[in-house]
């Protein structure tokens, strides 16, 4: 007897053609992606022979010079991204602790559509938002010292806002996935709604928290235009306070690429410090998976 | 023994009670209006099983959720009448729930033990209530309650460990084993054995004789009929809301009165 194709199995030849195609598509996208920041920025080390130890360590970043000493964007960066995650943290789970234990009803209804609705504003509003409001409050407030407000501090209070809804909206996801008969399970013994909160709910939702936090961390590290407008990113010299103007490492990128020649060392250190960022954001994401795969593991 | 009321809680009113817990016409309304729970009087004595049984959705769940004022987290369910506990009204505005529910025990149906190692889910509310005094104590509360609740052999050596990689039934006796630290004079199971093996179930119901022969008040909710026989000395039939016949577990199950407990013993509707 031979061997006769189904129809139906022609068919399901064309749906694996069809979605492995688009498989190979993103995998082929993904990895060009990495090669090409890859392959330019190591090139600054590689042809051009700056070296990497003094890219690293350098604390002076002024191209025309042939000075390439990223430290002050890395600090900056961090700390920019850590003062911002700090300012929106308590805010975040405080709302989120509201509306999922607190008052259900008004937070699915009103908040969280409230707090969605940040999302969808284009960061360069934050930033003309910041450069009007955050910049002159900082004059107000500390006077003389703060210069023009522009500065690392009034990076961090856009950026907090900038993630406050990323996070605070995964904090409520993390906290209403905590199965009620955990709450019930603490209150049947005779715990508070404030211990059943703090000692069972936060404890079981953790993993999910953690990952709210550095997404919103990730996204500060890797947000540009908004800082830019509010941070000065002129000087890129170790920032001397936190009311200093400094550049952060997107920000430098963006600000050194308009005066750099193709293929010049300039052109390569800039990629290298796009490789740096690459490097630092699969590292966050790392870090979730691995807290993912931990979590997972908990559960049994 | 009771536990005592913080000071600046006015005392609920007397009510003289020949039980250690008695309701008295209690009902449950859900959403204000819709009464799941039509005027119940029942009562429970110390050292005694009491089985609540009954078709899905008769209100035998939502009674037990009375007596330690649970219905209380639930939003817009109202309870009436009298839950009379130590000769007290507890089903009044004024009442400590938190207090309350330190001596009045429950375990779900679901095993629910928090996201962390065996000995803190024990200790978790001893600690929460101030009642561990140093390692010592908190070493014997552990091995005790575990005992109690035939978990600690099984147990003794991983202390430390995850009680989420436990089995469902290890867990729901750790849950027993977790009120039980709490030294509570009642405890309330609704349907304790329903997520459980064979295996598990008999361990489970021999904690629970064991429990109330240590003295405690215990009331389990269940639609296994085998199970109210056997662990029960007192049985109240629930149907569509409305207690229809409490009495002697072998007088339930071999002299039943009323035409609708005969039907459902029968099989006729479950």
């Amino acid at each position: 007897m031979a061997k006769q194709l189904l129809p139906k199995r022609r068919l399901e030849n064309v749906g694996l053609g069809l979605t492995g195609a688009c498989v190979a598509l993103v995998a082929v996208i993904v990895v060009t992606l990495i090669v090409m920041v890859a392959q330019q920025g190591l090139s600054a080390f590689f042809v051009d022979g700056i070296d990497f130890g003094a890219f690293i360590t350098g604390t002076s970043w002024v191209p025309s010079d042939g000075k390439y000493g990223a430290l002050p964007l890395i600090v900056t960066s961090f700390g920019v991204m850590v003062l911002s995650t700090l300012f929106t943290l308590p805010v975040a789970l405080g709302s989120a602790i509201f509306v999922v234990e607190v008052r259900p009803g008004f937070g699915r209804k009103v908040f969280q559509p409230l707090v969605e609705l940040l999302v969808g504003i284009p960061s360069v509003v934050y930033g003309l938002i910041g450069l009007t409001v955050v910049n002159a409050a900082m004059r107000a407030v500390f006077g003389d010292a703060a210069g023009t407000g522009a500065g690392i501090l009034s990076g961090a209070i856009v950026l907090a806002v900038m993630i406050l809804p990323t996070v605070t909206t995964l904090s409520i996801d993390a906290l209403a996935a905590v199965p009620n008969q955990y709450r019930e399970g603490s209150y049947a013994l005779g715990c508070t709604r404030w211990q059943t909160v703090w000692h069972v709910v936060l404890k079981s939702a953790l993993p999910s928290l953690m990952t709210a936090v550095i997404l919103g961390m990730t996204r500060a590290f890797g947000e540009t235009l908004a800082v830019q407008m509010v941070i000065g990113g002129v000087e890129k010299i170790m920032p001397a306070g936190l009311l200093s103007p400094a550049a952060t490492l997107t920000t430098a990128l963006t600000s050194g690429f308009a005066n750099a020649t193709t293929g010049s060392v300039q052109y390569h250190a800039l990629w290298a410090l796009g490789l740096l960022l690459m490097g630092m954001s699969l590292f966050f994401i790392l870090i979730i998976h691995l807290i993912g795969s931990k979590g997972a593991k908990d559960r049994g | 023994m009771r536990n005592q009321t913080p000071a600046g809680t006015p005392a609920a009113p007397t009510v003289t009670s020949a039980h250690l817990l008695e309701t008295n016409d209690v009902t449950v309304k859900y959403n204000y209006t819709k009464e799941s729970l039509h005027p119940t009087s029942l009562s429970f004595d110390k050292g005694t099983v009491t089985a609540l049984i009954g078709p899905s959705g008769c209100g035998k769940s939502t009674f037990l959720r009375c007596l330690n004022l649970m219905n209380r987290e639930i939003p817009k369910c109202v309870v009436g009448g009298q839950i009379i506990y130590h000769d007290h009204d507890i089903n009044t505005k004024d009442e400590n729930l938190f207090e309350l529910r330190k001596s009045i025990g429950m375990v779900f149906q679901q095993p629910t033990p928090f996201r962390k190692s065996i000995r803190e889910n024990i200790l978790f509310a001893p600690k929460r209530h101030g009642r561990v005094a140093d390692k010592a104590s908190a070493d014997e509360l552990v091995e005790k309650s575990l005992s109690q609740a035939a978990l600690w052999d099984e147990v003794k050596d991983k202390l430390d460990q995850s009680a989420l990689a436990l089995s469902g039934g290890q867990q729901q006796r750790l849950c027993i084993a977790r009120t039980l630290a709490m030294k509570p004079d009642v405890v309330l199971f609704d349907e304790p054995c329903s997520a459980l093996d064979p295996i598990s179930t008999f361990a489970v119901e021999e904690t629970i004789r064991d429990i109330a022969d240590s003295g405690i008040c215990v009331a389990i909710v269940t639609h296994n009929m085998e199970q109210a026989t056997r662990v029960s000395d007192r049985t109240a039939f629930f149907y569509m809301g409305d207690m229809i016949e409490f009495g002697e577990t072998r007088q339930i199950f071999l002299a039943p009165k009323d035409q609708k407990l005969v039907d459902y013993l029968t099989g006729r509707f479950g």
